[in-house]
């Protein structure tokens, strides 16, 4: 079913949050809502609304789906970290 | 190195208690994000993919061991216990808070550090020879013009929106070995006939989607009018460079669209009005920059038995690292140390909060207590006793990074691409990897011997990959990662823009691609003909048919 | 660029304008500008600002705060063009550019008057120099006590 997120930054922490079906914004990508041609308005409006009060920034929209969700970007994204591992902090085993 | 002084401090106090200020009214809505943005990029801040990202400047990669301690505390407290050294010799952290951006520029500005200009359109941190001032191969010490031009464009009121980012480097070497044919302004320090030093300006190079070669604006200017001369480049360019297309609003779109003839004109018409005038760098203030970097008197150094019975002793990794990260020194009792922040196995140009630490204590111990980032995303130790490049090598050996890999295939340039990027089409970091895997013979890859494989995840081409032999930059073809291979590209004196081969390939088929191309050169080299050599030889369409013939 | 002239009002005064000046940082009234210019623009013809008068308003406006080039202007029109008129930035400008601003020539700004603390404070944020100007000096290398 096609269907849409809104996905963005918070504004204090840059932290990646999705838009849930509440309208609250989420840290889980398996959590975000899935709007619709009906509801996404109102998702839309109360996204920006969020915006405008200093809370999210950057906000943009993914089809569920379609060729963005299932690109390599935003499963990182929704991974919330890169594919690959930093170098550990060994600290401080070794002096 | 150069030392704060009290004016210097005052001002850091007050730059990071007037960001905190704009945080706060960012916060609050006082300040839009359009009117935000540009403040917190020219204090390093970046929004990526997730979360804030901030770069700090090390001035022209120069730091001290404390300050790269604190570097490590900072990645320890704020982020999560690494750090990402840059192309610009920079360091920048990937999850950064945005109200705790204010403590960290207080926690920077303690260290004498900060993270001014390090990016948004200005002009940025100037970049050098990771070598300056501890090599013979120098016209002068180029740091005292690094410094002398990281003041003047520090919070230069003019300057602070231009049409887009702007990079100056400086080099002094014989051999370029800062990339200065790739910059807005690239400027190379020469003696003339009668002896006097000054500056051979190149302008209008750069990388991105309009790879250029900086062209020369004057063979010889007097390094009285430097700064001048600086000015009325960055006037014509901020009143006539274009504004409307992201895509040309870079010096070199101007310089090409002008020509070189006419942008010299433009330059000094504007220059008559300032040369000589007020503008220029007072001459006690050029003098109390020199004494900074006066060349400490090193003790004495043993040249003789240790270092070769060691040399035995250890065998071929050892050796290895003597040959290919021992670089020369001015004096022959001291060597320059390159750690390789390149393994098999770690993304390039990343090193843990611990690494650093450890390499501070080692600059302390054998070398200086000064650190330098390369523009390679290594780290040199400069002025080692050359009789103590065992021990360093040992110490290196316990954080694993005494690996020998300087200029060679495993030493790749690599973005932090989409596994960070907001604008990343491609991955660039697990594919660094996989490339090292397909040359993990040790062997292989001193047979191979000098060459620069970069990557670059975006057109941005922070990777430098347009400048490399071998270049890998990260394509989106119908949403799924590919990778464009272009050679021929060179950074230093000679500096040129790689050619596209052909078709991209997937992150697979990437690495026999460029098993593919070594093996060619192999084949086909001459001794002691380098791969980069090799391509001027034969030819680019040598390989792109070697290439294309099995696909 | 525009000559606007200067409009008698109903008493057959000359129209004021509300300005921030940045020497002292107060707000002050100016005579309306009797030349605009906007950054884009290239440099007015030297004979235009000899036929001024020394009280006429010079203002550059800014469409957008991002527009760098008004600051360029500001320098050329006090450098080579030894314009020495009241110069009055107008236009999408932010607080934060106040140093900027004054450093570059210009004498006024004209402001949304709630904002004044905000330009008042901003103007002295960062008082550090680096760089001589033609309209500043350099205190980087003024002798230290
Ligand atoms: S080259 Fe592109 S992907 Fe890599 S860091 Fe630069 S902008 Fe990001």
């Amino acid at each position: 079913m096609p269907g849409i997120l809104i996905t963005a930054n918070r504004l204090e922490d840059g932290v990646v949050v999705w838009l849930a079906t509440d309208f609250t914004w989420t840290e889980t990508r398996s959590r975000a809502g899935i709007f619709d041609a009906d509801t996404v308005q109102t998702a839309r409006h109360s996204a920006a609304g969020d915006q405008t009060n200093n809370f999210v920034t950057a906000i943009y929209e993914v089809m569920v789906d379609g060729k963005a969700d299932v690109s390599a970007r935003e499963a990182i994204r929704a991974n919330r970290g890169p594919t690959i591992q930093a170098p550990p902090d060994r600290h401080p085993s070794i002096r | 190195m150069y030392k704060y002084d009290t004016i210097d401090r005052d001002f850091l106090d007050r730059r990071s208690a007037q960001f905190r200020d704009q945080v706060a009214r960012r916060l609050s809505g006082e300040l839009s994000e359009d009117e935000f943005k540009p403040l917190r990029l020219q204090n390093g801040l970046y929004l990526q993919l997730h979360a804030y990202m901030l770069r700090v400047a090390i001035p022209y990669g120069v730091l001290s061991s404390r300050q790269l301690r604190g570097l490590a505390s900072i990645a320890r407290d704020f982020d999560r216990g690494f750090g990402h050294f840059t192309t610009r010799q920079n360091i920048q952290f990937n999850w950064i808070k945005l109200v705790e951006t204010p403590d960290i520029l207080d926690r920077l500005a303690e260290l004498d550090m900060h993270a001014i200009q390090t990016s948004g359109n200005c002009i940025r941190n100037v970049t050098s020879d990771p070598l300056a001032g501890a090599t013979d191969d120098e016209v002068e010490n180029p740091m005292v013009w690094c410094e002398v031009i990281r003041q003047w464009s520090t919070l230069h009121p003019e300057f602070a929106f231009l049409p887009r980012k702007f990079k100056i480097a400086v080099s002094a070497g014989a051999e370029d070995r800062a990339a200065t044919g790739f910059h807005d302004i690239g400027l190379r320090l020469v003696k003339a006939r009668s002896g006097e030093v000054g500056f051979r300006v190149l302008v209008g190079g750069g990388q991105g989607r309009t790879p250029r070669v900086a062209q020369q604006l004057t063979p010889f200017l007097p390094k009285k009018n430097l700064l001048s001369y600086l000015e009325a480049i960055l006037r014509v360019y901020n009143v006539a460079g274009r504004r409307d297309n992201i895509y040309k609003v870079r010096l070199k779109i101007l310089v090409e669209a002008m020509g070189i003839e006419a942008f010299s004109d433009a330059v000094n018409m504007e220059w008559v009005g300032i040369r000589d005038s007020v503008v220029e760098l007072p001459l006690e203030e050029f003098e109390r920059i020199q004494r900074h970097f006066a060349r400490d008197t090193l003790p004495p150094a043993d040249l003789t038995s240790e270092i070769l019975e060691a040399y035995c002793g250890k065998g071929h990794a050892f050796e290895r690292w003597m040959r290919h990260n021992v670089l020369p020194h001015y004096d022959p009792g001291y060597a320059n140390v390159c750690i390789s922040i390149k393994a098999l196995g770690r993304p390039p140009g990343d090193a843990s909060a611990s690494e650093m630490e450890r390499i501070a204590d080692l600059a302390d111990r054998y070398g200086m207590g000064e650190i330098r980032f390369t523009y390679s995303q290594n780290v040199v130790i400069p002025h080692v006793r050359r009789d103590q490049l065992i021990r360093v090598f040992e110490g290196l050996g316990d954080i694993g990074l005494n690996g020998g890999e300087n200029g060679l295939i495993g030493d790749m340039i690599v973005c932090p691409g989409l596994d960070y990027c907001n604008l990343a089409n491609a991955r660039s970091l697990p594919l660094a990897d996989r490339i090292f895997q397909h040359f993990a013979d040790a062997g292989l890859r001193d047979e191979i011997g000098k060459i620069r494989l970069n990557i670059s995840g975006c057109i941005n081409a922070c990777g430098h990959h347009h400048a490399a032999d071998i270049g890998i930059l990260g394509v989106n073809k119908k949403g799924v990662e590919n990778y464009q291979i272009s050679l021929g590209g060179r950074a230093g004196e000679d500096a040129a823009v790689g050619r596209i081969l052909g078709p991209s390939f997937d992150e697979h088929r990437v690495p026999d691609a460029v098993a593919a191309i070594v093996g060619l050169y192999l084949h086909r080299r001459k001794p002691d003909e380098t791969f980069g050599d090799a391509v001027v030889r034969l030819g680019v369409d040598v390989f792109k048919r070697e290439l294309y013939a099995a696909a | 660029m525009q000559r606007p002239d200067a409009q008698a009002d109903s008493d057959g005064k000359v129209a004021r304008i509300q300005v921030f000046a940045f020497a002292p940082a107060v707000m002050e009234d100016l005579p309306m500008p009797c030349l605009q210019l906007k950054t884009g623009d290239s440099m007015p013809e030297a004979n235009i600002l000899q036929s001024l008068s020394d009280s006429d308003v010079v203002a550059v406006y800014f469409e957008k705060f991002s527009d760098g080039r008004g600051f360029s202007l500001g320098r050329q029109l006090r450098g080579s063009l030894s314009c020495d008129h009241p110069l009055v930035a107008n236009g999408h400008i932010i607080p934060d550019q106040a140093d900027y601003l004054r450093r570059v020539g210009f004498s006024h700004v004209v402001i949304v008057p709630e904002t004044l603390s905000q330009w008042q404070k901003s103007l002295v944020a960062v008082t550090h120099r680096f760089q001589a100007l033609n309209t500043s000096p350099r205190t980087r290398s003024r002798p230290r006590r």
